[in-house]
């Protein structure tokens, strides 16, 4: 098959496109037609469960749990603001280098419907009737009394199979609601601001710095934002994802200078750095974890300074430096592709060593290698799933301890909040690979050679 | 400090560089005024190169001293700095920046090792690049030209450090014929300027009409070197005699 793409233009066409590259044999036709009857076959059954036979209200129920876990309900607003922060530093970034606002607002407007529409008027909750009842047996009569609970659906204009396309996770109205739609506004908002007002200062090197900068802030921000709500609340999506954020903004600093620490000139600065790659590369994740879980005084004052922090920090200073160790091996790729002329060329200009990596050879090493950047760090974020494994309530053991509470309303529910799950690894990787993409993009430009 | 016999740029005695086992250069001697258009020619694997990359130290030489513009290369780091800014460098691949600008390829040496304000580091490399015949290509990347406008861009990179000496590394060699002649032209024009330089090339018309001296060498020595009419009229040596009939 040629690699032509569909043409975004009339029906005809369409046809036209469909004969030339999916029926233009016997051969191509019989596989076209498999693909397609398997497909729908598949679409099908998804859409008959997600929308018919799935009980959505264990995950509608307890949505708030599966984002930020036993996080203090006060204290959320800090959350808020780093989403709302990195929001419009997304939007705006977008707005500026990308711009194509028709799909994006088409999307940001998919999604604010979904969200924001079939749940108005839905209520779900679980009422507690107690009770007290009289049994007889034997002869002998016992009360016994307990809390009834029984699962209550308020249906609102939306019909049931609508709003199972929210997952359950459309939100009644009420003040998350409002945040949402200002979150949604802003998306939409930021873009349009970058793209017609900022973008008119595209190259200027202020623009640029002070947009990288926001990036490279809004890690570290959104940890300081949290200092003073207690570590042990933290948890689910919320605690993947700064655990993750963490681990991999260190990580990759620190792969970039064990990268250019495997190409030093110094003899003792390359065999640490092959060193600590091939040592820390050749243990699991996991068998990490565990040593900085269980590791007290082990190593004399350095394991005992180790130990005396929280475990969650310990957990960020596994991911960064584990983590580490695989990208420096991705830059060092990108280094050993970067022609000698380059250097050379960097020297006959006078440039200092620093000045020539800085400005000449990491750039395009790492822009050469930003794929697969992005791929350890999709790596990277679903090895979030191990923190189970070390008694962290990460989104996995949250779903677990979701169905392990509530059978009794949703009886077998597991398979609707494994979903969610799944979308909750997904909607991350999702986003690193489109930063990836958008990122490559830019950088791209002078790639022509 | 070196003391200078005239107003001498590069001095080389003895200059030695080896490869493995094998002898890149031996004993050369070599001695350039300032503006003094020098073109060294010879048959490949005879040195010319490896004599430009050792006066700025692309390549460290094994026994001998060079000295540029009073200062001998040692292995102090800062002399080697003050050196090289001292020194443009044209290649024959152009390694121009693929990521950069044309515009900011040529304004990086000046506003980072000279210090020169973004502004001024600009207009200089637009002077530059009027120079070499393509102010309107500043702001495209090097992999939008042609690879005749990408050397003069080299050239403008390595004038734009204001050097005391430019060395041409065979800088017509990878280029398609049509496009040899306007990189010739704007060399011609350099040193028309007064311009010191060190030529590696070929080009046997470059050499005879701008050329106040040639080197012929083979084998890493300095077979032959006179000016231009006697070099081709008359040349005293059997070897350089062989390499001229090969190529005339």
């Amino acid at each position: 098959m040629s690699a032509v793409t569909a043409p975004y233009s009339p029906v005809a066409q369409r046809i036209e496109w469909a004969q030339a590259n999916l029926f233009n044999s016997k051969l191509n036709s019989l596989v076209s037609v498999v693909t397609i009857a398997v497909g729908l076959l598949i679409a099908f059954l998804v859409a008959k469960f997600v929308l018919f036979d799935a009980n959505w209200a264990l995950v509608s129920l307890n949505r708030r749990l599966f984002f930020v876990g036993g996080y203090p309900g006060e204290e959320v607003y800090r959350i808020w603001i780093a989403v709302f922060a990195a929001a419009v530093l997304a939007s705006v970034s977008y707005g500026i280098w990308v711009g194509r606002m028709r799909p994006y607002v088409i999307t940001v407007g998919i999604i604010a419907v979904i969200v924001l529409t079939f749940g108005l008027g839905t209520n779900l909750y679980i009422e507690e009737t107690p009770f007290t009842q009289e049994i007889t047996s034997g002869g002998q009569t016992s009360t016994i009394s307990g809390i009834d609970r029984e699962l209550v659906w308020e249906q609102g204009w939306a019909p049931r199979w609508l709003y199972a396309f929210s997952l359950g996770l459309a939100l009644p109205f009420g003040g998350t609601w409002l945040i949402m739609a200002a979150l949604l506004a802003l998306l939409v908002l930021g873009a349009l601001f970058g793209k017609h007002v900022l973008s008119r200062w595209k190259s200027s090197p202020v623009l640029l710095q002070s947009v990288g900068a926001a990036w490279v802030l809004l890690v570290p921000a959104a940890v300081l934002l949290q200092i003073g709500v207690s570590i042990n609340s933290w948890g689910s999506a919320f605690l993947d994802i700064l655990i993750f954020a963490v681990g991999g903004f260190f990580s990759f600093f620190i792969g970039l200078v064990l990268a250019l620490g495997r190409i030093s000139p110094y003899r003792a600065v390359r065999f640490v750095s092959v060193g600590y790659i091939e040592v820390v590369r050749a243990a699991p994740l996991l068998v990490w974890l565990l040593f900085a879980t269980f590791l007290k005084d082990e190593l004399g004052p350095l394991g005992e300074a180790f130990s005396s922090i929280s475990l969650v920090y310990r957990v960020m200073i596994v991911f960064a430096f584990f983590g580490g160790a695989y990208i420096a091996e991705v830059i060092r790729g990108g280094l050993q592709a970067i022609p000698r002329g380059q250097y050379e060329a960097s020297n006959a200009l006078a440039l200092s060593s620093l000045q020539k990596y800085v400005f000449i050879i990491l750039p395009q090493a790492i822009k050469a290698v930003i794929p697969a950047i992005i791929g350890r760090f999709i790596a990277l974020w679903k090895d979030t799933a191990l923190l189970a494994a070390i008694s962290l309530i990460n989104t996995l053991e949250q779903a677990k301890k979701i169905l392990a509470g509530q059978t009794d309303i949703a009886d077998g529910a597991f398979f609707e909040i494994y979903i969610v799950v799944g979308l909750i690894y997904w909607s991350v990787s999702y986003i690193l690979s489109r930063l990836g993409g958008a990122a490559e993009k830019r950088l791209g430009v002078g790639e022509r050679r | 400090m070196e003391q200078k016999t005239d107003n001498e740029i590069v001095r080389l005695e003895r200059v030695v560089k080896r490869f493995g086992d094998f002898t890149a250069l031996r004993d050369v001697d070599l001695s350039v005024q300032e503006g003094e258009v020098v073109v060294i020619i010879g048959p490949s694997g005879s040195g010319k190169s490896t004599l430009l990359r050792t006066v700025n130290q692309l390549e460290k030489h094994d026994q001998g001293r060079i000295v540029v513009d009073g200062i001998e290369l040692t292995d102090d780091a800062r002399s080697l700095h003050q050196i090289r800014a001292e020194i443009g460098m044209v290649f024959q691949q152009f390694n121009l920046f693929p990521h950069l600008t044309v515009m900011r390829n040529i304004t990086l040496g000046p506003q980072k090792v000279r210090h020169m304000p973004r502004q001024q580091a600009e207009e200089l490399a637009l002077q530059l690049l009027t120079r070499v015949g393509i102010p309107e290509q500043a702001d495209k990347y090097p992999g939008q030209l042609s690879g005749g406008q990408q050397q003069r861009v080299a050239i403008a990179r390595a004038l734009a450090m204001n050097p005391r000496l430019m060395m041409f590394d065979e800088p017509t060699s990878a280029l398609d014929p049509e496009m040899i002649n306007e990189v010739l032209k704007v060399m011609i024009e350099l040193a028309g300027d007064g311009m010191t330089m060190l030529c590696v090339t070929h080009e046997m018309g470059f050499a005879r009409n701008v050329a106040d001296r040639i080197i012929f060498m083979d084998e890493g020595e300095i077979v032959e070197m006179s000016k231009p009419e006697e070099f081709f009229t008359n040349p005293k040596e059997e070897r350089t005699k062989a390499f001229l009939d090969q190529i005339l």
